[in-house]
């Protein structure tokens, strides 16, 4: 029963994310491929998104391949979140939600504690945003609506490897893939009319690669670091319009830049962890309307835990966690004005069973922009939930 | 025991918990942003309209005359150079009856024409067989014998009508004949004489009176023999007519420079207009085809005329040659005798040519009930007036750039 429970939740969780992908709603998500989405791991998103320096052995790490080695065993994750951001302009206020599996990831230990392989899918980026108004042309009266939705999703097949005790390499195989639309639509209130919807499809796939790294300074202290190339999106684009659909458009390009962050975390007694991150993403190299700067992250974060063992009580084996960060985006917007983003997390881990499960849950809530210096200033509140499960499929033995 | 169904209860109750979170909030209700001051422009399409006069080919012609067999209605007389005359075939007779007189009868259905003075009828026999599927003025021509079997007055009445001009009491019309050897010839079963039917005649006729024919229900053509019975007693009985149609010449044609499409002459025009103007990637909201009439030329009843718009499938360069696209359903419209100018919906067909769906070669007007009656409306066009010409009025919108 316990296994049938398990297995449904994994199909659960690989349908979901195809079934409904996550899409993060911001004013700002309309520029580009979108928001980037910084993610780590469940376990990171309740301490100010910090975790490229942090390991153990229930976490699968999205963005640092070398965490992974750790894994004792089989593990399948699946990651839900939901947000809502409150816009806030200098003359109006608008409403964005969101609901959606924002990724999934199937690690392997081929020699345990030694190499794990690992492959997953979650979003890079996303696209939504919406305006409407209401208008008419010599006495017809239409309603005029411009959405975006979609964005960069990758998918990835990671290989990580302990080749010396203190120290953990990874290297992950990164494809990304999406579709960038954005619709325009006018519907008219009187009968009569053909209404009109024009969607602009940029679809895309395109390879790149990330590396990465954990070094234990101490048994309790470690430095980790990752590193992603620059890698450019050939946009394929296509207008499908109610009556038919045009494809014989010449391709554009779009890059994705450089990106590299390094972070440390820090064992404080036998229960306390903090960690500090730095991510770095070079938008200046875009060169395009409203990305003028590079996008800049710093994340500091906090958990606490009882490290109970099997005998000790349930709440000795969760995790408390606490974190904030503060993230320039790269945008400018008006030029001259940078939009900037602050949050505060919580998050709390929850054991399933012992050593083989986890359900990780936080909630950020924070500001982005300024009402005094951009269009809006955003307040989004986001719950992320996180599953994950283990079992001992292809368990093999290993050194320890 | 105790400890682990306390944690199965919490698993389970964190799972719920995020499920319910997860679907509770997919609920929420999303407020745009209102208005597109901060939205990229080039996102945006643009909502416009605009008429289309340009006129790359405009013609107007004549085809084959149709055959009127087919028809509810039968037209006699003569009005602005139009000639009509009627053919009518008796052949259920019974055979075993002594005829003493003969009358047709015909029920008045509709006048067309304004002239107070009656003209004459005449009953003509036909010499040559007929099928009412083909005949025409061309194919039957002078087959029949000049000398009149019978005759009467045609007056420029219909019967009593309704306030809104519904026929409420119809007025029959008798043709007698002065001798009905011909009758009899046809119900003699030794007779040489073959029944042809009749062919009636007009003279000295300004006005054309329009009857029903055998395809209505009721009120079908008649002849109406007046016997001896077996007791010698005179008695009256009536066949309907098995075959009838009319036959139509036009003396002149009508002036040339209008659109002309009509229903038994088969006048019909071509229109191609130029759409050079309408990006290929927009959608057409609404597009309506305007025709304005031109009185002087047309010739409309109560009933009016019924158009009916095809597109071509191929560049039209002659009548002889046109093809049309049988694919696409035709657009039909009733002009009214009071119409001053129609209005056809072709958004769908308009919207296949400017996505280049479909190449634009035009677009034919023709009658939609061929052989009906004489009915023809002309249309302004270009050469006449081209304040007045055909035109199209379009709402569309033009799609954002891609990038």
């Amino acid at each position: 029963m316990k296994t049938n429970f398990k297995l449904l939740v994994q199909i659960l969780l690989i349908t979901g994310c195809f079934a409904n992908p996550l899409q993060a709603g911001s004013f700002y998500s309309s520029k580009g491929i979108g928001l980037v989405y910084h993610f780590v791991s469940g376990r990171s998103v309740g301490m100010g998104g910090v975790g490229l320096a942090t390991t153990d052995n229930m976490t699968l790490n999205y963005l640092n391949p070398a965490a992974l080695v750790e894994i004792p065993y089989t593990y399948i994750s699946g990651h839900f979140l939901h947000e809502a951001t409150d816009l806030e302009g200098s003359d109006q206020d608008a409403f964005i939600s969101s609901t959606g599996v924002a990724g999934v990831q199937f690690a392997i230990p081929i020699k345990r504690n030694r190499a794990v392989i690992a492959i997953g899918v979650n979003p890079y980026s996303s696209i939504e945003y919406s305006f409407t108004s209401l208008d008419t042309l010599e006495n017809k009266p239409f309603v005029e609506i411009l959405s975006g939705d979609g964005g960069v999703n990758a998918g990835f097949l990671t290989f990580s490897v302990k080749p010396f005790k203190n120290l953990y390499l990874g290297i992950t195989g990164l494809f990304y893939f999406g579709v960038l639309k954005t619709t325009w639509q006018v519907n008219f209130l009187t009968s009569g009319f053909f209404n009109t919807r024009d969607e602009i499809r940029q679809s895309f796939t395109a390879g790149n690669f990330r590396v990465g790294l954990i070094y234990h300074i101490t048994s309790g202290w470690s430095f980790g670091g990752v590193f992603t190339p620059a890698v450019t999106l050939d946009l394929n684009n296509k207008l499908e319009e109610r009556f038919g659909e045009f494809s014989d458009f010449t391709d554009s390009e779009i890059e994705i830049p450089l990106a590299f962050g390094v972070g440390t975390a820090l064992n404080i007694g036998k229960k306390l962890i903090a960690g500090v991150d730095f991510y770095f993403q070079k938008w200046s190299d875009l060169k395009k309307e409203g990305y003028v700067n590079d996008s800049k992250r710093i994340g500091f974060g906090l958990e606490y835990s009882g490290r109970g063992g099997l005998r000790d009580s349930y709440f000795s084996r969760m995790a408390i966690r606490a974190g904030f960060f503060y993230r320039d985006l790269g945008l400018e917007d008006p030029l001259g004005e940078k939009v900037t983003e602050l949050f505060g997390t919580i998050g709390l881990g929850l054991p399933i069973k012992w050593t083989a499960g986890r359900i990780d849950l936080a909630l950020e809530g924070g500001r982005r922009g300024s009402i005094s210096r951009n269009p809006f200033r955003e307040t989004v509140i986001r719950v992320t939930g996180s599953v994950t499960v283990g079992e001992r499929w292809f368990f093999r033995g290993g050194r320890r | 025991m105790l400890i682990r169904n306390k944690k199965g209860n919490i698993e389970a109750f964190v799972l719920c918990f995020v499920l319910a979170l997860f679907n509770l909030f997919g609920c929420s209700d999303d407020r745009p942003i209102q208005g597109f001051e901060l939205a990229d422009p080039e996102d945006r399409g643009e909502v416009t309209d605009t008429t289309l006069t340009l006129i790359e080919l405009e013609e107007s012609y004549r085809d084959t005359t149709v055959a009127t067999g087919s028809s509810t209605i039968l037209s006699l007389g003569s009005f602005e150079n139009i000639e009509a005359r009627i053919v009518l075939k008796f052949e259920n007779l019974p055979d075993t009856i002594l005829v003493t007189g003969a009358s047709i009868i015909l029920q008045t259905r509709a006048i067309i024409g304004e002239s107070m003075q009656p003209f004459t009828a005449t009953i003509h026999q036909i010499t040559r067989d007929w099928n009412e599927l083909s005949v025409t003025n061309d194919t039957l021509q002078n087959a029949f014998d000049l000398n009149p079997l019978g005759s009467a007055s045609i007056f420029p009445t219909v019967g009593d009508t309704s306030a809104t001009d519904t026929l409420v009491s119809i007025e029959a019309v008798r043709i007698d004949f002065d001798d009905p050897q011909l009758v009899k010839d046809w119900i003699d079963t030794t007779s040489m004489v073959a029944n042809y039917g009749v062919l009636l005649n007009f003279s000295n006729s300004d006005f054309i009176k329009e009857f029903f024919s055998k395809n209505n229900s009721s009120n079908q053509p008649r002849l109406e023999f007046y016997f001896e019975n077996n007791d010698s007693e005179r008695d009256t009985s009536f066949v309907t007519a098995t075959a009838d149609a009319y036959l139509v010449r036009s003396l002149i044609d009508p002036p040339a420079g209008p659109l002309y499409v009509d229903n038994v002459f088969s006048h019909q025009s071509v229109i191609k207009f130029d759409l050079a103007s309408i990006p290929r990637e927009s959608t057409i909201n609404k597009a309506n085809l305007i025709l304005n009439v031109q009185d002087e030329n047309s010739i409309l009843t109560g009933d009016g005329i019924v158009v009916q718009i095809t597109r071509l499938a191929e560049p039209f360069t002659s009548p002889d040659t046109i093809e049309l696209d049988t694919l696409v359903t035709s657009i039909v419209q009733l002009v009214k005798d009071s119409d001053s100018s129609i209005t056809i919906p072709i958004r769908s067909m308009l919207q296949d040519w400017t996505s280049q769906q479909f190449e634009n070669h035009g677009f034919l007007i023709r009658a939609g009930i061929p052989g009906l009656d004489i009915s023809r409306v002309a249309f302004f066009s270009s050469v006449i007036d081209s304040s007045m010409a055909p035109k199209i009025e379009v709402d569309f919108t033009v799609s954002p750039n891609v990038p």
